[in-house]
């Protein structure tokens, strides 16, 4: 089961890193711009010193934690288009992940879309898979109407990320993605009928996960 | 105070308020000094402090008179008697227009330079009335909560907005943004052929920024 060298006191300093990670990204996530040692140690109820026995300095961890982060989400971003037949059903199986996750696990998603809008366009993995999905869709003119691929890629994000965070808010209990998937694909110039074999088609799938968080599955 | 006088004291103020604008549009407030502003105004601390009692007073007021200017100024284009789409938008191409127009401003009032937002509340009233009313006059068939319609487009504008801050060689598509937008909202396909045009045919010296007269 275990690796030899997984001793009981290995396990023990996973668990209690896994603490922190969780405290700090649940402390990034709510908008905290300064971070500190003491309120990630604080949050995960180690002492100060335990915290730098996993990590160097506070910039070390926020680093970290943020290219785990930002690998997980593009992976398993990239995971849902590959299983996608075609661009607008990629777009509805992502919307469905997300508003999953957002009720299953909030703070790891608030954390997951803090980190991506930190990134400029240009070397966010995620808008750049977005675009991409947007080019194949412009391409073969199922989003005949959408604008370049750079700022459909933006607007459509943002559009999705405001839905799922309001209705995270709001706390209306289960969250529509069905609700968000048709906006946000009439959005790209995708056309009623289209949009409805998105939906059933996205309906139909079962995601391998419902999580976009940075921590691969162990 | 003789007139000279007062017309200088004037002008120079609104050098100040320009600067923190301008200012606060690309940084932070907790960044702000009141030494930046001086110099972005070309003016001494001194000075400053004639005007104002310090950067709270300074970026408060600031704040309020931008608050109630913005507001007017789209209440004036959202309370018009054009159908709901149009008003819409006549609303967001203004809005694209300022962008080239008054960039930091723009940055300031709709807090993408890293400011609060001041237009987010001020902006979220008059918007939502007129979706409710779009809705109502079943122009905006695709939602069926004004919230989720709101926060949609409101999103996908603000992004458009900052795609246009951010590439100031390329213009922005202003009817493609307000079509994607409109298209969110599901609007009937008549209202929206209608307020495409009116982007079409909008000023490009329409904006929501009133020039405060004080600049010759």
């Amino acid at each position: 089961m275990s690796e030899p060298s997984t001793s009981r006191r290995d396990r023990n300093l996973a668990v209690v890193r896994a603490r922190i990670v969780a405290a700090g990204k649940a402390l990034i996530a709510e908008g905290a711009c300064d971070v500190t040692v003491a309120a990630i140690a604080e949050r995960a109820d180690v002492a100060v010193a335990t915290f730098y026995n996993h990590f160097d300095s506070r910039d070390a961890f926020v680093e970290e934690i943020e290219t785990a982060q930002i690998d997980a989400t593009a992976r398993a971003v990239a995971d849902i288009f590959a299983a996608a037949e075609a661009p607008h059903f990629a777009l509805a199986m992502l919307t469905k992940v997300m508003t999953i996750s957002a009720a299953q696990v909030p703070e790891e998603l608030k954390f997951a879309l803090h980190v991506a809008d930190d990134l400029i366009p240009e070397v966010n993995p995620i808008d750049l898979l977005v675009r991409g999905v947007i080019d194949q869709g412009i391409a073969s003119g199922v989003m005949s109407d959408a604008l370049d691929p750079a700022l459909a890629a933006a607007m459509y994000r943002t559009a999705v990320k405001g839905a799922i965070g309001s209705s995270m808010a709001s706390n209306a209990g289960e969250i529509l993605w069905k609700e968000i998937v048709y906006p946000s694909l009439r959005m790209l110039g995708v056309d009623r009928d289209d949009i409805t074999d998105a939906v059933s088609v996205a309906h139909a799938w079962a995601p391998s996960s419902a999580v976009v968080t940075g921590e691969p599955n162990d | 105070m003789t007139d000279r006088r007062q017309r200088r004291f004037e002008r120079t103020r609104a050098a100040i308020d320009e600067a923190g604008r301008s200012l606060l549009g690309r940084i932070d407030e907790s960044d702000l000094t009141v030494k930046m502003v001086a110099d972005a105004a070309d003016i001494s601390a001194a000075t400053f402090y004639s005007h104002y009692d310090g950067k709270a007073e300074f970026v408060s007021r600031l704040v309020d008179e931008s608050t109630v200017e913005l507001g007017q100024s789209a209440r004036s284009i959202l309370g018009s008697s054009e159908p709901a789409a149009s008003r819409y938008a006549r609303f967001v191409a203004t809005v694209l227009n300022d962008v080239r127009r008054h960039p930091d401003w723009t940055r300031f009032v709709l807090g993408l330079g890293g400011h609060q937002a001041i237009g987010h509340c001020v902006l979220h009233e008059p918007m939502t009335e007129l979706i409710v009313d779009g809705i109502a006059q079943g122009t905006f068939r695709g939602v069926r909560r004004a919230e989720l319609g709101l926060v949609m487009t409101r999103g996908a504008a603000l992004a458009a907005y900052a795609e246009g801050l951010r590439i100031d060689n390329r213009p922005i598509d202003a009817v493609g943004v307000v079509r994607s937008l409109l298209l969110i909202l599901d609007t009937e396909p008549v209202a929206l052929e209608a307020a495409l045009d009116v982007v079409r045919h909008i000023a490009p010296e329409h904006s929501l920024r009133r020039d405060t007269g004080n600049e010759s």
